[in-house]
C-alpha cells in the first residue's frame, strides 16, 4: 500500500489524462475490438479468413448466416479457432478505472472494467448542491432540489397543492408590504399605469380628498393615451394620403403629356452640366418625355446632343415612340413639325424652324422598339455659344417648344 | 433491448458524431428516444445528381437483435428513386436485407444509401414507375427527381413548368401530393394525368 502522500500525487498526474483512458476504455484499439459488439474481444477467436470476433458474437451469427461479417466470405462453426495470443495480449492490459478521478486506484483488465463500474465505490455521486436542479417555485420557498429534467417535472406535477399555497402566502405578504410602505413608494411605474386603468371604485362619493390628486393624473393619463393613439392613426393617414399624392402627380405628368395636341414644351432643366457631359463624351444624348399629338395620337419626344460633325453645334431631332394603339394609326407618320428654341425674354429672339415630313424616310416608319432608332430634325440646329450669348438659359433651364400636326 | 444491440448503437453513435462525414455535413445520426431503439438519420442528396441540395430524413428502427440482424430503415422525406418506394419510402438496397453483415454500422449504411443515391439499380427496382421512367425518359426522371427535391428535400432547383402543371390539378380540388405523384407517373402528362385522377 502506498504512502497518502504519493497516493495524491498520483491522482494528480492521472487527473490530466482522465479523457484519454476514458476513451481507451469506450472504444479498443483496432485489433483489439470485436467487429460485431465494437468492445472488447472477450474470448477472443480467429476466422480462417484472418478476422476476429468475441467467441459469443461470432457463434451468434453463424447461427443465421455461414458468411464471415467482415468480408462476407463462406465461414462454418470448423473454421473458426480460439486465439489465445490475443486474450494474452489483451489479459495483459491494464486500465484505470474511469472513477480515478474521484479516487478509485484500482487497475483492471478492458473486460472487467464494466463489472466493476457498477460496484465501483467511486461511482459519481450525487450532484453537487449548488448544481442541482432546484423547484421553479424556489422564490416562494420551495427547497427542493433535483438530479434531473424529469425527476423536477414529476415533483412539479405532484406538489401543485403545496406550491399553490406557498403562492398565496407569498402574496399575502406582497399586498401587506405595499400598504405599510405606502402605494407610491412601493410600487414601480408600470404598475401604476396599470392602476390608472382599474375602473372608478363603485361608491365615488366616499372618495376622500387626497384622492383628487390620483383621480386628476388618472384623468391625464387617459388622455394622453387617448391622443397618442390619435397620432398614430393621424400618422397612418397621412402617410396613406402622401403616398395617394405623389401617384396622383406621376400620372398627371403623364395626363398632359398625353393631352398637350401635340404642342408640348420641354423645359431641358440643368442645361449646363448636360452640356459638360456631352462635351466630355459625345455619345451621350438626351431625350425628353414622350408626348402626343392627340389623345390617341402619335407619340414623339426631342432629342439633344452635340452635333457629332462640329460640336460646336446643338443638335435637335424629333422621334417617333411607340404606343398601344400604334394599329390605329396611320403609318408611315406623316405631318408638319416645328422646333422652337424659346427664348426667355424676348420672344422675337425664338429660334422657330418647321418642317414637313417624308414618307421615304425611316424615321416616320411605325416604331418596332420603344421609339425609331432614327430621328428628323436638325444636326445643327443653334451654336452653342449663341444660346449662352443671346440669354436662352434661365435658370440653368433651357427651353424647346415643338409642334406637331399631322396631316 | 439486449444489452449488445444498445452498447453497440451507443458506440457507433459517438463513431458517426465523429467522423469526418458529419464534419463536411455529409451525414448525420440523432437520437430519437432514450433506449437507443429509434434514430434518426439525415443525409446530403450527393454531388452531380438531381438529388444535389436537398436533405434526406431517415427513420431507423433497431431490432432486439441488431447487429446480427440489419436496422429497418426508411426514407421519411419523399424521393423519386427507382429503388425507394415513391410512397412509403421503402428502400431496396441489398445490405438492408439479405446482404446484411454484422461488422456494418450506421457509419456504413448511410454512406451505402448516398451512394444509392448517386447510383441508382433500375433492375432490382422499389418502385416500378420509377424504375420504368428511369429507363425509358432518363432526362424526363432527373426533371422529376430534381423537382421532388425541391420540394420535399430543400433542394434549391425550382421547377416553375411543374409547379404550374400541379397549381391547375390542385385548382380542379386534388391534393397537391396526390396530383404531383400522378404528374410524375404520368412524364409530366397533364391530360393523362387529369384522366388518372378522375377515372
Amino acid at each position: 500500500m502506498a504512502s497518502g502522500e504519493s497516493n495524491s500525487n498520483e491522482i494528480e498526474s492521472s487527473l490530466a489524462q482522465e479523457s484519454s483512458i476514458n476513451d481507451a476504455y469506450s472504444a479498443p484499439e483496432a485489433r483489439f475490438e470485436c467487429p460485431i459488439c465494437l468492445a472488447w474481444l472477450r474470448d477472443p477467436v480467429l476466422t480462417s479468413c484472418g478476422h476476429r470476433f468475441c467467441r459469443n458474437c461470432i457463434y451468434s451469427w453463424l447461427e443465421r448466416e455461414h458468411a464471415c461479417p467482415v468480408d462476407n466470405l463462406k465461414l462454418n462453426k470448423e473454421d473458426i479457432f480460439p486465439d489465445n495470443f490475443t486474450r494474452r495480449e489483451i489479459s495483459q492490459q491494464r486500465t484505470k478505472c474511469p472513477n480515478i478521478v474521484r479516487g478509485c486506484l484500482e487497475e483492471l483488465s478492458p473486460l472487467d472494467v464494466e463489472a466493476h463500474l457498477l460496484v465501483c465505490k467511486f461511482r459519481i455521486p450525487e450532484l453537487p448542491d449548488n448544481e442541482k436542479l432546484r423547484c421553479s417555485f424556489v422564490e416562494v420557498g420551495c427547497e427542493e432540489k433535483f438530479e434531473d429534467e424529469p425527476e423536477l417535472q414529476r415533483h412539479l406535477d405532484q406538489q401543485i397543492q403545496k406550491h399553490l399555497t406557498l403562492l398565496s402566502q407569498a402574496y399575502a405578504k406582497l399586498s401587506v408590504n405595499n400598504t405599510s410602505a405606502g402605494a407610491v413608494a412601493s410600487t414601480s411605474a408600470i404598475a401604476q399605469q396599470a392602476n390608472f386603468w382599474d375602473p372608478p371604485p363603485k361608491n365615488s362619493s366616499a372618495n376622500v380628498p387626497e384622492d383628487n390628486v390620483n383621480t386628476l393624473l388618472r384623468n391625464l393619463y387617459e388622455k394622453i393615451v387617448f391622443l397618442e393613439q390619435k397620432t398614430r392613426e393621424q400618422d397612418i393617414i397621412i402617410a396613406n394620403m402622401s403616398e395617394q399624392i405623389s401617384s396622383y402627380n406621376l400620372s398627371m405628368s403623364k395626363l398632359h403629356q398625353r393631352y398637350c395636341d401635340g404642342c408640348y414644351l420641354w423645359h431641358c432643366a440643368d442645361f449646363k452640366s448636360k452640356l459638360n457631359i456631352m462635351r466630355e463624351n459625345p455619345h451621350v444624348m438626351y431625350y425628353s418625355p414622350g408626348f402626343y399629338t392627340s389623345p390617341n395620337g402619335y407619340k414623339l419626344c426631342v432629342r439633344i446632343n452635340l452635333s457629332p460633325k462640329d460640336n460646336n453645334y446643338l443638335a435637335i431631332h424629333i422621334h417617333v415612340m411607340k404606343t398601344e394603339h400604334d394599329l390605329a394609326l396611320d403609318w408611315p407618320f406623316s405631318g408638319r413639325l416645328s422646333i422652337t428654341l424659346i427664348h426667355p425674354m424676348q420672344s422675337f429672339k425664338s429660334i422657330k424652324e418647321t418642317m414637313m415630313t417624308r414618307p421615304e424616310l425611316d424615321a416616320f416608319k411605325r416604331p418596332v422598339q420603344d421609339m425609331n432608332p432614327n430621328g428628323f430634325g436638325y444636326k445643327e440646329f443653334v451654336l452653342v455659344e449663341e444660346i449662352f450669348e443671346q440669354d436662352f438659359i434661365e435658370n440653368n433651364q433651357l427651353l424647346i417648344k415643338i409642334q406637331a400636326q399631322p396631316v | 433491448m439486449a444489452n449488445i444491440a444498445a452498447q453497440r448503437i451507443k458506440r457507433e453513435f459517438k463513431e458517426v458524431i465523429k467522423s469526418e462525414e458529419v464534419a463536411k455535413c455529409a451525414i448525420k445520426v440523432e437520437l430519437v428516444n432514450d433506449s437507443y431503439t429509434e434514430l434518426k438519420g439525415e443525409i446530403a442528396g450527393p454531388p452531380d445528381t438531381p438529388y444535389e441540395g436537398g436533405t434526406f430524413v431517415l427513420e431507423i428502427k433497431v431490432p432486439e437483435t441488431y447487429p446480427f440482424n440489419p436496422p429497418k430503415v426508411r426514407f421519411m422525406t419523399k424521393i423519386w428513386h427507382p429503388n425507394i418506394s415513391s410512397v412509403t419510402g421503402a428502400i431496396c438496397l441489398d445490405i438492408l436485407k439479405d446482404q446484411w453483415a454484422a461488422a456494418m454500422t450506421l457509419r456504413t449504411v448511410l454512406l451505402s444509401l448516398q451512394a444509392l443515391l448517386s447510383a441508382a439499380e433500375p433492375d432490382d427496382p422499389q418502385d416500378a414507375v420509377v424504375a420504368k421512367q428511369y429507363r425509358e425518359n432518363l432526362e424526363m426522371f432527373q426533371i422529376t427527381a430534381r423537382h421532388w427535391t425541391n420540394v420535399y428535400a430543400g433542394g434549391p432547383h425550382v421547377n416553375s413548368d411543374c409547379d404550374d402543371k400541379i397549381r391547375r390539378l390542385v385548382d380542379m380540388g386534388i391534393e397537391e401530393h396526390q396530383a404531383r405523384a400522378a404528374l410524375s407517373s404520368y412524364n409530366w402528362d397533364l391530360e393523362r394525368a387529369t384522366e388518372q385522377l378522375f377515372s
